[in-house]
């Protein structure tokens, strides 16, 4: 008699530990604090800092990190334009066109 | 310049080229077209000069330095517009427009054009095998460009004139032309006269010009009288007129037609806060009424284009790359005052364009202030060994006798400068282009580093592809 009664016992402790655990699951998550006005305020502030107007680099920086460029792979132009007897080979001659004008300006 | 063979032009140094982080980049996010072994489908859409779009092909490393280039006058030629416009009307600023695009394209400057490769006018060229040169050179970019003017003026090309004094100190355009100047930063300007002076002689000599340098010349002046060029620059050259046509083959080209050399001083239209100038050289510009109608038959770009011709003098301010220490208009104050050969006259002009230049000539050369006496510069002796005044002026000839027999300066102009008898030295400066040049002076000359010829170095692209100098 006495087992089963622990047994009755586990079982209801059981299903309000399952019961409880899907509710408070299903309770909204207050945990985010609502933003104070004055924070509000300063997040304005933040994206009005950026301006339409790019601030200016001083100058002789290079702002790209040269790291982050794609690996060189165009090896077949670099490989051709650096070939001094094929490009001998197959640039045409100066055609006389370049320069009909005359005179000094 | 040294004539560089067709293949050389395209040619990539792998030693240099690998040292300039430039080579880091791909080929094609430059240039497009494909990395293929095969010529045509490589080409493919391949964009010759990706700085043609300075912010798009060099903007995102040179945020600095792009945008201001994108805006100034080398790229957009805006001086030409300023100039054509104003003697213009709106109707016709598109013709206009459309005719530029023919006979302007190759005068652009790129980002290219000065760091990378020769301008098209001079059948383009990669200047170090495709590195990216800090210091433009010299004759391989500026003056491949500004070469009837300017360089003829600079180098003493210009027959019987000697070169620049600064020349003479082997000083080079970036001397004078900043990085800054060159990529239109801090400027606004609409033409090469517009806004703020730079580069200014003063920056330079600023304790020997003015009240108080003890110098009589400059002190009766000022600074603001007369522009330095007055006294200090002489004889350059003026042209008359440019045509714009297209050959049978419809390939569009300019003429022009006559030139002179010549020295004008007159009144600066330009006259302000910047340029407080009451009189300045003034140069005829390549321009007349007809400028730019059309003379064949299919493409005519319109009738009667410069309706407002006379809005604009044709005889403009002007900074002639001559500086002399000694000029025939200094050989004494009345060798200047009193003397019309020095000043635009209406006897300069032709009729069709004196109305044009109401605002610039003189009836008469203003004579020296009364209660001034005249005197005469120390190296000129005033009992008549000087030159007469009447010898010199705008008879280009009259000069031979200034400046002696077309013999010139040499490399070091602290020999003669107060010498006055062999009065711009022995030797044959006008031909010192081909100044022999040592390997260390290379740079200064803008030679490829291979190249071990010396005579190039004054270019001898005298004639044609020179219409945009100065
Ligand atoms: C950072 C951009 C950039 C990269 C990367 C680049 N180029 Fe260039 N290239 C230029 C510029 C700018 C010019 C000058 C164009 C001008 O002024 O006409 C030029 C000029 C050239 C010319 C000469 C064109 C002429 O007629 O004067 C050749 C050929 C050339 N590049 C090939 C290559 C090859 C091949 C590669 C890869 C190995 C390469 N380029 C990588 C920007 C680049
Ligand atoms: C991916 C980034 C990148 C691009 C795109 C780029 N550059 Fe550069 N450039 C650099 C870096 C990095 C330097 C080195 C700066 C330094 O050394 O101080 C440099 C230096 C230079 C220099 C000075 C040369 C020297 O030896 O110091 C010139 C001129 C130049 N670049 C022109 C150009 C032009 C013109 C273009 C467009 C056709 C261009 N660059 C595109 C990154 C770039
Ligand atoms: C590709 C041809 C070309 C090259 C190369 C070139 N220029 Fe120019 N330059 C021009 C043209 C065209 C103009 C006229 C622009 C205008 O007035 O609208 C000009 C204008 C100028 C001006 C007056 C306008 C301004 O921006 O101040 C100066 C000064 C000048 N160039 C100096 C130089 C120097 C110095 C170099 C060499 C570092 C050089 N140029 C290289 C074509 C060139
Ligand atoms: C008319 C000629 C000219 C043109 C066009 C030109 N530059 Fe320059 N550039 C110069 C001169 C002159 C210097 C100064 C060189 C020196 O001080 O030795 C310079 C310096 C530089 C430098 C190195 C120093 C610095 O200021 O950072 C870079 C990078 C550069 N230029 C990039 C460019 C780019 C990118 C463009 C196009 C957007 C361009 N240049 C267009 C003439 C030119
Ligand atoms: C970047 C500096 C610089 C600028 C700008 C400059 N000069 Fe000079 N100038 C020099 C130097 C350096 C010399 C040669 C050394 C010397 O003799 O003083 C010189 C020499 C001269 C001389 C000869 C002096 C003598 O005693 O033989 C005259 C005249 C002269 N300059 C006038 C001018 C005029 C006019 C301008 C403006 C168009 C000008 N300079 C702009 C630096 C400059
Ligand atoms: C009215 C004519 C005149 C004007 C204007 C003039 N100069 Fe001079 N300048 C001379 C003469 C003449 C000499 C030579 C004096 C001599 O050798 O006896 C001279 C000498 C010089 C010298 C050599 C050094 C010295 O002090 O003797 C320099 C540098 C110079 N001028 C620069 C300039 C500059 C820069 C300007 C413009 C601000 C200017 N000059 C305006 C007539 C003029
Ligand atoms: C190359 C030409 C030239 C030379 C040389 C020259 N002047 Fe002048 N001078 C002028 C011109 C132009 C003016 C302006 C006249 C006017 O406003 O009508 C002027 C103005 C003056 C003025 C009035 C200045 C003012 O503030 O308005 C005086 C004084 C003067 N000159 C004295 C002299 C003396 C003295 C000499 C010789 C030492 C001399 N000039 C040499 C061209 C010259």
């Amino acid at each position: 008699m006495r087992a089963r009664y622990s047994a009755w016992l586990l079982i209801v402790v059981g299903i309000a530990l399952v019961v409880g655990a899907a509710l408070v699951s299903c309770t909204p998550d207050r945990s985010a604090p609502e933003l104070s006005d004055a924070e509000m305020e300063s997040a304005d502030s933040l994206e009005s800092a950026v301006s339409d107007e790019p601030t200016e680099a001083p100058p002789d920086i290079v702002t790209v990190d040269m790291d982050l460029i794609e690996p060189f792979t165009d090896q077949e132009c670099l490989d051709c334009h650096s070939n001094q007897t094929l490009l001998i080979e197959i640039t045409p001659e100066e055609e006389e066109t370049e320069s009909l004008s005359e005179g000094p300006g | 310049m040294a004539p560089v063979e067709p293949w050389e032009r395209i040619f990539i140094d792998v030693e240099i080229y690998q040292e300039d982080i430039h080579s880091q980049i791909n080929c094609t996010t430059c240039h497009n077209g494909t990395s293929v072994d095969d010529m045509e489908e490589a080409h493919t859409n391949l964009v010759p000069d990706p700085a043609k779009d300075p912010v798009k092909g060099c903007g995102n490393c040179h945020p600095d330095i792009s945008p201001h280039a994108a805006e100034s006058l080398h790229l957009t030629l805006e001086g030409y517009d300023t100039a054509v416009y104003q003697r213009s009307i709106p109707e016709h600023f598109d013709r206009i427009e459309y005719m530029e695009q023919y006979h302007c394209q190759d005068c652009h400057a790129t980002c290219g054009d000065c760091h990378v490769a020769q301008p098209d006018s001079v059948g383009g060229g990669l200047l170090e095998g495709h590195a990216f040169v800090e210091t433009p050179p010299m004759t391989r970019t500026c003056t491949a460009c500004h070469g009837s003017r300017v360089q003829n003026e600079y180098f003493g090309k210009n027959e019987g004139i000697p070169p620049d004094v600064h020349f003479r100190a082997r000083m080079a355009c970036v001397d004078c032309h900043s990085g800054a100047e060159m990529h239109g930063i801090d400027m606004d300007n609409n033409h090469r006269y517009d806004g703020e002076e730079s580069p200014t002689c003063q920056s330079c000599h600023q304790d020997q010009v003015g009240v108080g340098s003890g110098n009589p010349w400059h002190e009766a002046h000022g600074t603001e009288v007369l522009s330095c060029q007055v006294c200090h620059s002489t004889t350059y050259t003026n042209c008359v007129n440019c045509h714009v046509e297209q050959n049978e083959e419809n390939i569009p080209f300019y003429s022009v037609e006559d030139h002179y050399l010549g020295f004008y001083i007159g009144k600066n239209h330009l006259q302000g806060l910047e340029r407080p100038y009451a009189y300045v050289p003034l140069r005829h510009v390549p321009v007349d009424k007809e400028a730019y109608s059309y003379y064949g038959e299919e493409s005519s770009y319109g009738e009667n284009l410069l309706p407002n011709f006379d809005n604009r003098p044709t005889w403009l301010y002007a900074t002639p790359h001559n500086i002399q220490l000694h000029t025939p208009q200094t050989e004494s104050c009345e060798a200047c005052h009193g003397n019309d050969a020095f000043f635009l006259t209406p006897d300069d002009i032709p009729a069709e364009e004196v109305a044009a230049n109401e605002d610039v000539m003189v009836e008469v050369a203003p004579p020296l202030p009364e209660g001034e006496t005249n005197i005469y510069r120390d190296d000129v002796a005033p009992d008549g060994t000087a030159p007469a005044e009447g010898d010199s002026g705008d008879d280009a000839s009259g000069d031979d006798a200034f400046w002696g027999d077309g013999a010139s300066e040499d490399d070091s102009p602290e020999t003669e400068t107060d010498e006055d008898e062999a009065f711009w030295g022995d030797d044959s400066a006008p031909s010192t282009e081909e100044a022999d040049t040592s390997t260390e002076d290379e740079a200064f000359w803008g030679d490829q580093p291979d190249d071990n010829e010396a005579e190039d170095t004054g270019t001898t692209q005298q004639s044609d592809e020179d219409f945009w100098g100065g």
